[in-house]
C-alpha cells in the first residue's frame, strides 16, 4: 500500500484502536426529500461537532459543504462515487416520485474528482443476489475503482448489499461473505457491509474479509438503543466500527447520536452505560388508548414472565375493547387497562386478605380462600387467578414486562404521582 | 424431551361429528422434527388421515386446524393458525392461514391440531376447552353473520374463548367462501364451503395452559433479534403505516396492477389507491393481530362505521380489476365479505370476470338477475357480490367460481383468470413471469403466497424475464413453507429473513437444525409432501398451466406491452430443481433424500 493511501486510511481509522464512527450523509441523490436530506447543512455540522472521523458525501454536497470539513480534527471525508436506484425499488422505496423497477448502477465520479475535492476514500456499491449480467459489470466497476485508487492513493470502500431476489434467510450471511471477498480479491481496503444481524454470523464475515469491516446500520429503528446495540454487537464480532446514515441524520440530536457512537466504537463503552434506563422509584403505569393496536403483546409477556406460558388468561394487563353492537362497528379501538389501585378489591375482600403497598396490590395467602370476589368485583377486570389464588400486578420489580413488549409506547411507565414518563 | 417442552402443546384431536366422537392421540416427535408444525404437520396428517379421491363437501373429508412451534409465544406475529383440507374448488390439498388468536387458544387448550371428519346431523358449534369436547347445536347463529357470531359465542364462552366461524356464503356452500377469524379470514380454497358441508358454523376453543420453550434464554435472545430487525426495516415501516396497500403503486408502475379482468396490467385511477390517499381519506387507526408488531392492519371510519381497511388484495379484486376506484365502495364490499365469510380475491375475480362476459356479449343483463355490469360501475360489483354471499340468483353460479362459471360459457375459458380452479391475485402474470410460475403450479392454485416471487417486482430482479426464475421462486417457496409451518405471517419476511427464524426456532423447539438452510431442506421436503397430495388426488402436470391469456394474449400496453408468459421451460426446469420427474412427480431418490419415503411408511430413516 502506497504511502499516501496508508496516511489516508488512518485519517479514517484512529490508528489508536484501528477503528471508525462513519456518518453516511449521501441520501440526497437516491431518496425522496426528507427532512434529513433538505437540512444537510446543519446536520453535517452537527456530525461535526460531535466527533465522527469520517463522513460520506455525495460529489455535489462535497463540493458545497467541504468547507465544513475544514481544520486538523475534522471527519475525513468519503465521496460516493456511484450512482444507483435501489432506494426507489419495490420495498424499500421510501415514497418518492418515481418508483422504479429494475436495478441501475452507474460510476458517476472518478477517484481522481474525489481526490481533487480532498477526500480520504470513495466508496462503491456490489449488488449481490441479481442476475448475472448485472453483477460482472458491476464487479468490473469495482475494480477500475479500485486501480484508480491504488495509483493515486485513494483509500477504496466497496460495499456489497444483498438484495437481489435470489437472496434468502437461508442464503444471506453467504452472499455476503462471498460478496466481501470478491470485494478484497479487486482490490478494496475497507468494507461497508450490513450488520448480518448477530454476532456469531457478523464474526464470520468479518473473519472472512481481511480488510476493515464497518457495519451499515439500515432503517432508523424508533427505539434509540437498537442502532447503538447494533454498533456494540459488530464490534464484538471484529468490526472496524460503523456506517450509519438515517439512524444518525434523522435523530433528533445528530451531534449526540454521534457521541454515543464514539463512545462504544472508541471508549469501550456499553449501552447500558450510555442509555440507562431511569428506574423511578416506586412506579406506576398508564395506558394509552390513541397508540395501542390491540396486538396483545403486553398480556402475553405478563403472561410468560411470570411463568404461566404466556396464556393471557393469567395476565394482569388486560386490552380491553368495547363489544360491537352492530355490524357496522366491525372493528374496534383498544384500551390498555392495567391495575389502577382503585382500593375495590381491598375493601370487598371478606378475609381482609389485600392490602396495598409500593404501588401494588399484596395478597396475604393464609387469609385467602378463593372465593374470588375480588376478581369479580374489581371495575377494569385485571385481576387474575390460577391456582385457588388471585394473581395481581406486581409491576415486576419496577421493570414491567409489557412496557418492554410494547411495540407502539402504548403502556409506559410513570413515576407514582408525577413525573415524566419512561416507555 | 416430551413435545410440551418444546413449545408444542403434544396432541392431537381428533373429532368425528356423526357419531359424536372425540379422540386424543399424542403428536409423533419424529413429525414434529422433520415437518416443524402449521402447514407441515398438517399436510401429514391430511396425508394419513383422508382417504383418497374424498368428496371435499362428504364425510370423509378432513377439516384440520392448527399451529406452530411459535404460537402462544412472544414470537412476532404468532397470533395465527392454519387450515388444511381437500379443497372443492382443485380437488387438491387445500392449506390456508389467517391472522387471529384461535391457534393459540387451541393449544391453551392443549391441542396443537385438530382433525374434524363428518358431517353433524344438525348445524352445530364444536366446542373445545381444554379435555371438555362438545357439540352444540348452532341454533340460531346458522344464518347469521361471522361477527354476530363471533360476539355471542364469546359472551356464552368467556372473553379467552375463540372463535373461527363461516358465514352465510360458507354455510350455502360457495366455493368462494372461507373460514373467519375476528377480522382476519382463512380465505382461499373454499374452505367455507368444507365447514359448511359439515354443518359445523363455529369452531369455540378456550384453554388454562401454556407454552413452555425448551431454551428460555436462548429464545428471549432470538425473540431480541427478530424484534430488532423488523424495527430497522423500511419495508415494515411502510407496511405499518400504509398497510399492504403500500406496493399499490409500486406494482401499477411495473404494469403488472390487475385491470379490467387482467386486460391491463395499469389502472388510471391508480392514483386515488395510494396508500398515502387511503390514509389521508379513510383510515383511522392502526390495528395488529395478535402478537403483531407491524400493524398493517387499518380501521376504516366514517359517521360511526368501524370498518377493516382493506388490503392491497381486496382493492385490486373488488376495485382495479372491476375497473372501479372508489374507496368507499370497496370498503363496503370488504365488509360485506367478512360478514358473509368470503374470499375477497376470488370473489373480485369472479365479478370482474362477469363484467368482461358482459363486455364481451356472452350474458346480458337479463342472465344477471338484471344487473348490469359495467366496468366501474360500483352499485353492479355491489349487487352482484351480495348475489354471491347470499347465493340467490346467479350468485349461486357466480359462488362456485370463474373456472366453474367459464364452463357454461365456452371460449370464456380463455380470460377466466384461475389456476386449477382458483382465482389469480392482484399481480398480472403477463407482467410478473417469476410469479405466474407459481401461479400455474402452487399446490392450491393461482397463489401469491406459496413463495411466488414478489420481490421481482420491488426491484430484485427483471420481472419481464423468465430466466433464472424457477430457482429464485423454488428458494422463496420452500421460506414460505417454514413460515407457515412455525406459523407466522408472511409479512415477518419484508423486514427478517430465515436466519431470524432459525434464531427463534431452534430455541423454542431444540430440534437439531444446524443452521437457516436445514430449514429451506425442511421447506422443501413439505412443498414436497404436498405435491404428493395432490397426485395422489389426480393433479398432474396438466393442471400446472395458465389461462390463454397469459399464454397467448400479449399485453396490449405498459411496460410488459408486447408480452406473454413461457411456462413450459420455467416447469421443467423447475421439476428438475426440484427432484421431480418430468411430470411433475417425486421420484424415489426425491423422497428419500427428504426421508419422506420413510415418514410416509411410519417410521423415519435417518
Amino acid at each position: 500500500m502506497n504511502a499516501g493511501k496508508q496516511q489516508r486510511l488512518y485519517r479514517i481509522l484512529n490508528p489508536n484502536d484501528g477503528r471508525a464512527v462513519c456518518v453516511a450523509a449521501d441520501h440526497g441523490w437516491m431518496s425522496d426529500f426528507t427532512p434529513n436530506v433538505a437540512e444537510l447543512r446543519r446536520i453535517v455540522g452537527q456530525v461535526v461537532e460531535g466527533g465522527a472521523d469520517a463522513i460520506l458525501l455525495s460529489l455535489g454536497q462535497a463540493m458545497r459543504l467541504g468547507e465544513l470539513l475544514k481544520g486538523r480534527r475534522t471527519p475525513a471525508l468519503l465521496v460516493r462515487a456511484d450512482w444507483m436506484n435501489a432506494p426507489r425499488l419495490g420495498g424499500s422505496n421510501v415514497a418518492n416520485a418515481i418508483p422504479q423497477q429494475e436495478l441501475r448502477h452507474l460510476a458517476i465520479a472518478t477517484a481522481q474528482d474525489a481526490l481533487d475535492l480532498g477526500a480520504s476514500a470513495i466508496t462503491i456499491y456490489l449488488f449481490l443476489g441479481f442476475d448475472d449480467e448485472t453483477e460482472a459489470r458491476n464487479l468490473a466497476t469495482c475494480a477500475a475503482f479500485a486501480q484508480e485508487c491504488r495509483r493515486i492513493g485513494l483509500v477504496c470502500i466497496i460495499e456489497p448489499l444483498a438484495v437481489g431476489a435470489s437472496v434468502t434467510g437461508a442464503n444471506i450471511v453467504d452472499v455476503l461473505i462471498t460478496g466481501a471477498r470478491m470485494a478484497v480479491e479487486v482490490g478494496a481496503d475497507m468494507l461497508k457491509i450490513p450488520f448480518t444481524g448477530d454476532v456469531e454470523s457478523f464474526r464470520r464475515l468479518v473473519e472472512a474479509a481481511e480488510v476493515p469491516v464497518l457495519a451499515l446500520g439500515g432503517a432508523r429503528s424508533e427505539r434509540d438503543t437498537d442502532a447503538l446495540e447494533l454498533v456494540a454487537e459488530a464490534i464484538e464480532a471484529g468490526g472496524a466500527g460503523t456506517v450509519f446514515g438515517r439512524n444518525v441524520t434523522k435523530a433528533p440530536d445528530p451531534a449526540q447520536m454521534v457521541r454515543d457512537l464514539v463512545a462504544i466504537v472508541h471508549e469501550g463503552r456499553r449501552v447500558e452505560e450510555i442509555k440507562p434506563v431511569e428506574k423511578p422509584g416506586v412506579i406506576q403505569l398508564k395506558g394509552l388508548t390513541d397508540r395501542c393496536t390491540g396486538c396483545l403483546l403486553c398480556e402475553i409477556n405478563c403472561a410468560l414472565v411470570h411463568g404461566y406460558g404466556g396464556n393471557p388468561l393469567y395476565s394482569t394487563v388486560k386490552i380491553y375493547s368495547p363489544q360491537p353492537d352492530r355490524a357496522y362497528k366491525r372493528k374496534t379501538i383498544y384500551t390498555p387497562r392495567h391495575c389502577t389501585l382503585c382500593n375495590v378489591c381491598v375493601e370487598k375482600c371478606p378475609e381482609g386478605a389485600l392490602y396495598i403497598a409500593d404501588g401494588m396490590v399484596h395478597l396475604i395467602e393464609e387469609k385467602c380462600n378463593a372465593c374470588h370476589i375480588c376478581v369479580d368485583e374489581c371495575p377494569l377486570g385485571v385481576i387474575a387467578f390460577r391456582d385457588d389464588q388471585p394473581i395481581f400486578c406486581d409491576l415486576c420489580g419496577g421493570d414491567p414486562a409489557c412496557v418492554l413488549a410494547c411495540p407502539e409506547d402504548a403502556i409506559i411507565m410513570l413515576e407514582r404521582g408525577g413525573g415524566n414518563g419512561a416507555g | 424431551m416430551a413435545l410440551a417442552n418444546r413449545s408444542y402443546a403434544g396432541q392431537v384431536l381428533f373429532v368425528h361429528l356423526d357419531p359424536f366422537e372425540a379422540r386424543v392421540e399424542p403428536l409423533r416427535e419424529d413429525v414434529a422434527e422433520l415437518l416443524l408444525g402449521g402447514r407441515g404437520i398438517a399436510t401429514w396428517l391430511w396425508y394419513h388421515h383422508q382417504p383418497p379421491g374424498a368428496d371435499p363437501l362428504g364425510p370423509d373429508n378432513r377439516l384440520i386446524f392448527g399451529s406452530g412451534p411459535l404460537t402462544g409465544t412472544p414470537a412476532p406475529t404468532s397470533g395465527r393458525f392454519a387450515l388444511v383440507t381437500k379443497s372443492p374448488v382443485s380437488g387438491g390439498i387445500l392449506d390456508s392461514y389467517s391472522g387471529g388468536p384461535f391457534g393459540q387458544a387451541l393449544k391453551f387448550a392443549g391441542y396443537d391440531f385438530v382433525v374434524i371428519s363428518g358431517i353433524a346431523a344438525q348445524p352445530s358449534i364444536l366446542v373445545i376447552r381444554d379435555e371438555a369436547i362438545s357439540l352444540e347445536p348452532a341454533g340460531d347463529y346458522w344464518g347469521r353473520s361471522t361477527s354476530h357470531t363471533e360476539r355471542g359465542l364469546k359472551a356464552t364462552y368467556g372473553a379467552h374463548a375463540e372463535v373461527v366461524s363461516i358465514g352465510p356464503a360458507g354455510e350455502w356452500g360457495s366455493w368462494l367462501s372461507g373460514v373467519v377469524s375476528r377480522e382476519r379470514i382463512a380465505a382461499r380454497g373454499g374452505s367455507g364451503a368444507v365447514m359448511g358441508s359439515k354443518r359445523l358454523k363455529a369452531v369455540v376453543a378456550a384453554g388454562t395452559g401454556g407454552v413452555q420453550v425448551h431454551d428460555p434464554d436462548g429464545f428471549a435472545e432470538g425473540l431480541r433479534l427478530a424484534l430488532r430487525a423488523l424495527r430497522m426495516s423500511s419495508p415494515i415501516d411502510r407496511m405499518g403505516k400504509h398497510g399492504t396497500t403500500n406496493i399499490l403503486e409500486l406494482i401499477d408502475v411495473a404494469g403488472a396492477l390487475p385491470t379490467r379482468n387482467f386486460q391491463q396490467g395499469q389502472f388510471e385511477d391508480a392514483e386515488k389507491l395510494y396508500g398515502e390517499r387511503w390514509r389521508a381519506e379513510v383510515w383511522s387507526q392502526d390495528v395488529a393481530c395478535w402478537g403483531c408488531p407491524i400493524h398493517c392492519s387499518k380501521i376504516a371510519k366514517r359517521d360511526g362505521y368501524m370498518l377493516d381497511g382493506p388490503d392491497y388484495e381486496t382493492i385490486y379484486s373488488l376495485g382495479t380489476t372491476c375497473g372501479i376506484g372508489d374507496k368507499w365502495a370497496i370498503v363496503e364490499a370488504n365488509h360485506i365479505c367478512d360478514e358473509y365469510g368470503l374470499d375477497t380475491i376470488s370473489a373480485g375475480n369472479v365479478i370482474g370476470f362477469v363484467m368482461e362476459l358482459y363486455q364481451r356479449g356472452y350474458v346480458t343483463a337479463a342472465d344477471l338477475d338484471g344487473i348490469v355490469p359495467e366496468w366501474g360501475d360500483a352499485a353492479a360489483m355491489l349487487a352482484l357480490l351480495g348475489k354471491i354471499a347470499r347465493g340467490e340468483g346467479i350468485g349461486r353460479l357466480m359462488g362456485l367460481g370463474a373456472r366453474e362459471m367459464s364452463r357454461h360459457y365456452p371460449g370464456s375459458e380463455a380470460f377466466a383468470m384461475q389456476v386449477k380452479g382458483l382465482e389469480m391475485p392482484a399481480y398480472h402474470p403477463n407482467a410478473a413471469k417469476g410469479t405466474a410460475l407459481a401461479y400455474a403450479v402452487s399446490e392450491r392454485g393461482a397463489c401469491h403466497l406459496h413463495g411466488a416471487p414478489l420481490v421481482e417486482l420491488l426491484g430484485g430482479a427483471n420481472p419481464l424475464t423468465e430466466d433464472g426464475k424457477p430457482e429464485i421462486f423454488r428458494i422463496h417457496q420452500s421460506e414460505a413453507a417454514v413460515i407457515d409451518s412455525a406459523v407466522l405471517c408472511f409479512f415477518t419476511s419484508y423486514g427478517m429473513t430465515l436466519k431470524e427464524l432459525w434464531q427463534l426456532l431452534v430455541p423454542a423447539t431444540g430440534w437439531d437444525y444446524p443452521e437457516p438452510r436445514a430449514l429451506e431442506h425442511l421447506g422443501q421436503r413439505i412443498s414436497t409432501l404436498a405435491r404428493l397430495c395432490n397426485n395422489r388426488e389426480g393433479l398432474t402436470r396438466a393442471d400446472d398451466t395458465l389461462p390463454k391469456r397469459a399464454l397467448a394474449e400479449p399485453m396490449a400496453d405498459g411496460p410488459a406491452q408486447g408480452h406473454v408468459v413461457r411456462l413450459e421451460p420455467m416447469i421443467d426446469e423447475y421439476y428438475r430443481l426440484m427432484g421431480w420427474d418430468a411430470n411433475g412427480e417425486p421420484t424415489a431418490d426425491c423422497l428419500h433424500s427428504y426421508q419422506l419415503d420413510g415418514l410416509l411408511n411410519g417410521h423415519v430413516v435417518r
